[in-house]
């Protein structure tokens, strides 16, 4: 009991008495924090923001009545729609909002043939604004359908069939009939360009369907998760859907994300080594500074498990304030910069403060080592008479 | 007498040097392979976007048209030759697959499957084709291998519809005449290709009988991200900037050039993928570029605090010099020197030891290495002597002006 008092007393008048020199370590402890914490944040950041920047492929997942496989995806070749008649109500993919940490985003589709005169085509039944956010590369000219009876042409089908932007046209199917305006000429470069996109609600009178979709485009997030595992999730949750990866989209998706995590470990060591450098080496003056003082102590009977802890408890008070100060200087950098490099705030994990603080304890603990070992080796006598 | 102290010096303190140079050397090598990581790492990820495959589409002009295959060839001659990955043909047409007394509409589409091609003024030939553009296909069984004849690799979605398994024949019929084939795989895409027959380009043609057509070519081109200059119509440009335009690989003037080669052909970026690949590389290049600049700024910090220490750790050394009758001029020179020998070994050192480091990570990361540029040896020497002299000078100049026999006595 007496030791342990007698123990605090030396860390306390040890800390208090040579506060500039305990300053300067613990800045070194918190410059170096504070670059590991940007670091992470930085990474973690970016991360975010290639994943933000990865959705703009559009959707990696495919929801469809199980066992209809219908023509959609960015293939180039269009064969003609396989008609099987099976159709989700659009109450089941209500659901799909639930999943919002799995799901990003989602596009309902009801896909079907008409006939403009006597040319079968394919057309589309979409919610123009879901579809938008969705497949951000689609280049419209003219604009996007804004009332009911407007319609998206595909640039293809508008070619072959020699419409033009403007141009009011009649789809036929049944004997029904529906009226529609060509206000946008579509262009992606993919088999979208055969095809009519007209507003659901048209497309669902029109074929007296209300309320009926067959498929559905999903964007997942793959943050803390494997794709496979949503599209499980998804399937069970959607009576008789079956979800499919759309492979184009996942596959480079994987490889990217792969070589850029490994790349950024590669920095993250990097920063931590300087940092560790930087540390180390004001701890080591810290030491040699205080030969004297280990010499003294040990002539006075300090063992050397004393000594050792004695360092090693200091480095760690160091370590735990350097480790909250860079945490705090460490945050104030990333979001100066994420202000203007990504254009918002990167949010903070509940974990990095913990991480800030147990990496400049663990930074200064790993530093103190080479030290502590220069105390040991401080003989009393040579050090007490000051050679 | 100088040059006695200096070598003294490194004679006696042989450890705590070897520890200088070693943090010196860390410093610079990581921050000469960061630096080249950031200058080359762009093109590298720029290559790994082609994993999502083709970026533009070259289509014959007239509907019912065909391109030549001939004009394939040609493709590796336009300007921008070098940054063209690779590409493909295709030759589709409507046909009936027969699987027993079961039969299904289906398309049958003929392309090369990793043909190998010469291009002049290359040694290694280029390995052209389906299996190159889309490495996204999920097959089951086997890829066909380039000009084997009688197997077709079917979509998934067909297959399920005839029952079809690895290893059955199927019988494909296009306008009175038929072939029969093995099935050597099953691909799952989740997307058209799903639907369709897959053979090699030769056998669509004589099934076809269409030799020497094709009916479209996928390329997948390395590019620049598309830009304000380059969304403006050719068309209205100066005859100045047209030519910038041109000599810019941007993905419309790539689809440009290749329209030229093509007889009768209209290419088109697929925006899809152009698209999104210029946002995710300017993306990239900025935070590498934030990165680096962290990285730079923690080596540096580990540099400078060595050296700050190296001299503290030395101050009675100066008191000494200084009680002695040594003036200013001489004692920051000694330890300027010193510093300058820090500087250059651990620069140098630093300098190669990063070009093998980045060599290694370009190897796991890209399967390719990163090639380190001569001019980052000059900027890596200077900034590492900067460092480790701006480090030993600034306290060392504080030392000497403090009072010589405090520090002798180790009361500061």
């Amino acid at each position: 009991m007496r030791g342990i008092r007698w123990f605090l007393h030396l860390l306390w008048k040890s800390l208090s008495i040579r506060i500039s020199r305990i300053v300067i370590a613990t800045l070194a402890i918190m410059i170096g924090t504070a670059l590991i914490t940007a670091m992470f944040g930085l990474s973690m950041g970016m991360m975010e923001k290639l994943e933000e920047r990865l959705r703009a492929y559009g959707a990696n997942l495919l929801i469809v009545p199980k066992s209809v496989h219908l023509n959609t995806g960015i293939g180039n070749l269009n064969f003609g729609l396989v008609e099987e008649h099976l159709y989700f109500s659009e109450e089941d993919m209500e659901i799909l909002g639930s999943l919002s940490d799995w799901v990003v985003d989602y596009a309902h589709s009801l896909w079907s043939t008409a006939k403009i005169g006597s040319e079968e085509v394919d057309v589309v039944g979409i919610y123009f604004p879901q579809m938008r956010k969705m497949s951000e590369w689609w280049k419209v000219g003219g604009r996007w359908p804004a009332r009911p009876h407007e319609a998206l042409f595909g640039r293809k089908l508008m070619d072959s069939l020699g419409l033009r932007l403007g141009q009011d046209i009649e789809l036929s199917k049944e004997g029904g009939k529906l009226p529609l305006k060509i206000v946008g000429r579509l262009e992606t470069g993919g088999s979208e360009e055969d095809r009519i996109y007209l507003s659901m609600e048209d497309l669902q009178r029109f074929l007296n369907m209300p309320g009926k979709i067959n498929s559905v485009l999903v964007r997942a997030s793959t943050h803390g998760h494997s794709l496979e595992e949503v599209a499980r999730r998804i399937e069970s949750a959607i009576p008789g859907a079956e979800v499919e990866e759309v492979r184009q989209v996942v596959y480079g998706e994987e490889v990217l994300l792969r070589k850029v995590r490994w790349l950024m470990s590669f920095v993250t060591i990097a920063v931590l080594g300087c940092a560790g450098i930087g540390v180390a080496s004001t701890m080591g003056i810290t030491v040699l500074e205080r030969r004297g003082e280990i010499g003294l102590l040990r002539a006075l009977g300090g063992t050397r498990c004393i000594i050792g802890a004695l360092f090693l408890s200091e480095a760690l008070m160091m370590g735990m304030f350097g480790g909250i100060l860079g945490y705090v200087a460490g945050i104030l950098i990333i979001q100066a910069i994420a202000k203007d490099v990504f254009d918002s705030l990167i949010p903070i994990p509940a974990i990095l403060p913990f991480l800030s603080m147990g990496a400049g304890m663990v930074i200064a603990l790993i530093a103190s080592l080479g030290p502590v070992r220069t105390a040991w080796g401080v003989t009393p006598a040579i050090t007490l008479r000051g050679e | 007498m100088f040059f006695r102290i200096l070598r003294r010096s490194f004679h006696y303190r042989r450890k705590s040097m070897a520890l200088i140079i070693l943090s010196v050397t860390m410093g610079a090598s990581i921050a000469s392979s960061l630096l080249t990581i950031a200058l080359e790492v762009s093109d590298k990820v720029a290559k790994e976007l082609r994993n999502y495959g083709a970026n533009i589409l070259i289509e014959p002009e007239e509907v019912n048209d065909y391109l030549h295959e001939g004009d394939l060839l040609k493709i590796k001659t336009i300007f921008w030759r070098h940054n063209i990955v690779n590409f493909a043909p295709y030759l589709s047409g409507v046909v009936t697959v027969w699987k027993g007394k079961d039969a299904q509409k289906a398309v049958l589409t003929g392309t090369w499957f990793g043909k190998m091609i010469d291009i002049p003024g290359q040694d290694e030939p280029l390995k052209a084709g389906t299996c190159c553009i889309s490495p996204w296909w999920k097959v089951k069984g086997r890829w066909i291998q380039d000009g084997e004849e009688g197997v077709a690799m079917v979509g998934s979605a067909l297959a399920s519809r005839l029952g079809l398994e690895v290893g059955d024949e199927i019988k494909v019929v296009h306008d009175g005449h038929a072939e029969v084939f093995r099935t050597a795989g099953i691909v799952t895409t989740g997307g058209l290709e799903e639907g369709q027959v897959f053979v090699n380009l030769c056998v669509a043609q004589r099934l076809m009988n269409l030799s020497g057509r094709i009916s479209r070519v996928l390329v997948s081109a390395v590019t620049v991200p598309m830009d304000g200059f380059a969304r403006r119509n050719p068309r209205t440009m100066t005859p100045k900037e047209l030519e910038r335009w041109y000599c810019t690989p941007y993905v419309t003037s790539v689809a440009k050039q290749l329209e030229g080669v093509f007889r009768g052909g209209k290419a088109r970026p697929i925006w899809q993928i152009a698209e999104s690949e210029g946002k995710i590389l300017s993306q990239f290049r900025l935070s590498i570029a934030l990165f680096t600049i962290v990285v730079l700024f923690a080596s540096c910090m580990a540099v400078s605090t060595t050296m700050i220490s190296n001299v503290l750790e030395r101050r009675d050394e100066i008191g000494l010099m200084k009680a002695l009758g040594a003036d200013s001029l001489q004692i920051v020179s000694l330890f300027l020197s010193e510093a300058l020998f820090f500087g250059l070994v651990g620069g140098v050192i630093g300098y190669f030891m990063g070009i093998v480091v980045v060599h290694h990570i370009g190897l796991i990361i890209f399967g390719t290495a990163l090639e380190s540029k001569d001019t980052l040896l000059i900027i890596t020497m200077c900034s590492s002597l900067l460092v480790t002299l701006t480090g030993s000078l600034v306290p060392v100049r504080r030392a000497l002006g403090m009072k010589s026999d405090l520090m002798l006595r180790g009361r500061i």
